[in-house]
């Protein structure tokens, strides 16, 4: 029989506070975390809403040069891993960091002003972060950055899942950081046509599921825990078990996902697989839900492949409307908010959806958190490009 | 029994894509990454066909990020003193350079690219840095079979060198550390001389 497999421990950084505590309470408080951008003058883009990452209520700050996901990334570790009493019992060796993250920061404006340039020099080096917290924290094992995109950080949890199963004596350090909020970066998502062009509050710019969703706003921040077995973890740091891990390529479009879910469904089925369960065990899931036009309808008939007539009635939910899209920590955050809700006992509502898109079929909660007995969460992700990640969670008991 | 196979391509030496692009109109999506890694794998293959739910696991190293535009975009956000303006970034920076760009900066393109050329749906994921991080992803596969697991160097010379290689989960030794274009190229004896194709 396999070990049982735990997330252990927290480190967050996100847009709706740094720090369990904080985040637990945006997350169950439903507070909005996007706002006008501040980290840059964005005042004329097109569009400039962000989702900041912030601490006591402010936004955290940073110069042009600074890479904000490598100080996010600390920031969490330390958070985690001061003091992580699991994570102790394990010898260096036997400590690993598997790890999403993003593209590297550019500092335009610095690259900008230097009239002989040497671009490498304006480049971040995510990687050294990495390396810092695993000297400072003793990982003298294996080291991995997961840079798939929107479905990095799930994909790093995933394999830290299945090395720790494979060999219990192990303790990984697992999640991601992420932040596109840089000039370079954003133009960039403008030009994919991802970003929501939403005139009104900028708290209300992401509406996952709603009928008037109309795209992303870009989100930052980390997402961190510890992944470790039964014969290591401190029964007091367990968030919660995890048991199914699958991914998938859609093979199908390099601009749009497969609009059937085909292969977005399979790596959930994987997932229930890998978990030894049936589609009949999972209470609740946790989408991808970015309030883009072509995500959800995926989602939903992804929705229709695994649960088949049960699919309208299992309570859905996704954070993006609240903290917006961390893209390479999307998976890290949204998991340990799904771990939240799988200790709470509880689908919170979708921030923003106020009238869900009736097309999609799907059982989004509105109003009031819908208080019910969940064993199971299934966490969905999906990447620009066809990538797909589902995570299994069970209730720690 | 693990096979590999290396590629290198100089600064200036075209990359044979279209010799294996089923979709042609999608060759604007490639860079020069991408477009090494779908021809290595796809003569790492040499037309055998392999299950749909074959894994597909890649590394990168440091993107080439000055063919991507850069220097346009300075050009068009500096102010009359030479200095960064967040205002001519917006009205004209951010639009000195073709949204196809953006498609050549993510991470993500090379695999995903070849995942749909070659019809490739299984596990994945895309590392960065050349060393031991991608086995460390590949080795969590549950796939019984042969998988397929690539890395590409962009020289800071404008050169890539690709290796591709299919091999099992028991062939990858997560004990060994270093370059990971030559662990890969280890795991099927590749030989580089001998299989590298220069096309004009």
């Amino acid at each position: 029989m396999s070990p049982r497999v735990f997330l252990c421990g927290t480190g967050v950084v996100s847009p709706i506070g740094s720090g369990w505590d904080e985040f637990r309470q945006g997350v169950m408080e439903g507070i909005p975390g996007s706002a006008d951008l501040s980290v840059f003058d964005g005042s004329r883009l097109p569009v400039h809403h962000a989702a900041e990452a912030r601490r006591g209520g402010k936004v955290i700050p940073s110069d042009d040069a600074t890479d904000r996901k490598s100080i996010f990334l600390e920031m969490a570790a330390r958070e985690l891993l001061s003091g992580h009493s699991g994570w102790r019992k394990v010898p260096s060796s036997g400590r690993w960091a598997i790890l999403g993250g993003g593209i590297e920061h550019f500092d335009l404006a610095g690259y900008t002003g230097d009239p002989d340039p040497d671009w490498r020099v304006y480049q971040g080096r995510y990687r050294i972060a990495v390396d810092r917290i695993c000297q400072e924290f003793g990982v003298l094992g294996l080291r991995s950055v997961n840079v798939s995109a929107c479905v990095g950080a799930t994909q790093a949890l995933g394999a830290a899942f299945r090395h720790v199963r494979a060999d219990p004596g192990l303790a990984v350090l697992s999640g991601g950081a992420d932040s596109m909020l840089s000039p370079l970066h954003y133009m960039g998502f403008h030009h994919l046509g991802a970003l929501s062009e939403w005139k009104g509050d900028p708290a209300r710019a992401c509406k996952p599921f709603d009928a008037d969703r109309c795209g992303i706003v870009l989100g930052e921040g980390s997402g961190l825990t510890v992944v470790q077995s039964e014969r290591t973890a401190e029964p007091s740091e367990i968030l919660a078990e995890i048991v199914g891990y699958g991914s998938s390529l859609d093979a199908h479009m390099v601009t749009d996902p497969d609009p059937e879910g085909t292969q977005l469904a399979r790596c959930a089925l994987d997932a229930l697989e890998d978990a030894g369960i049936r589609p009949e065990d999972v209470d609740c899931v946790h989408l991808h839900g970015t309030g883009t036009p072509k995500n959800e309808p995926a989602e939903a008939n992804a929705m229709r492949r695994i649960f088949g007539a049960r699919a309208k009635d299992v309570p859905v939910y996704s954070l993006k409307g609240q903290v917006g899209h961390l893209v390479g920590a999307c998976g890290a955050v949204e998991t340990l908010a799904a771990a939240l809700c799988l200790r709470e006992q509880v689908v919170l509502p979708t921030v923003n959806c106020q009238r869900p898109d009736p097309s999609l079929g799907l059982r989004v909660v509105m109003g009031e958190p819908l208080r019910m007995d969940i064993r199971h969460v299934l966490k969905l992700n999906a990447a620009f490009g066809g990538q797909n990640a589902a995570l299994l969670l069970r209730r720690w008991e | 029994m693990a096979t590999a196979r290396f590629e290198s391509w100089q600064a200036q030496e075209p990359i044979p894509l279209k010799e294996y692009l089923r979709q042609r109109k999608w060759a604007k999506y490639y860079d020069r990454r991408s477009a090494g890694a779908l021809v290595v794998v796809a003569r790492l293959l040499d037309g055998r066909a392999v299950e749909a739910r074959t894994p597909i696991h890649w590394a990168l190293g440091d993107l080439e990020f000055q063919d991507y535009g850069l220097e346009s975009i300075r050009e068009h956000s500096r102010d009359s003193r030479g200095i960064w303006s967040a205002e001519r970034f917006a009205l004209e920076g951010m639009h000195s350079v073709s949204p196809l760009t953006q498609f050549k900066v993510l991470y993500n393109m090379p695999l995903c690219l070849a995942s749909m050329e070659l019809g490739l749906v299984g596990e994945n994921s895309v590392t960065h840095g050349l060393d031991e991080g991608l086995l460390v992803c590949a080795a969590a596969s549950r796939w019984e079979g042969e998988m397929i697991l690539g890395a590409t160097r962009c020289r800071a010379d404008g050169g890539i060198d690709c290796v591709a290689a299919l091999a099992r989960r028991d062939e990858l030794d997560l004990s060994r550390r270093g370059d990971i274009l030559e662990i890969l190229r280890s795991l099927g004896g590749a030989d580089p001389e001998a299989s590298r194709e220069v096309v004009p």
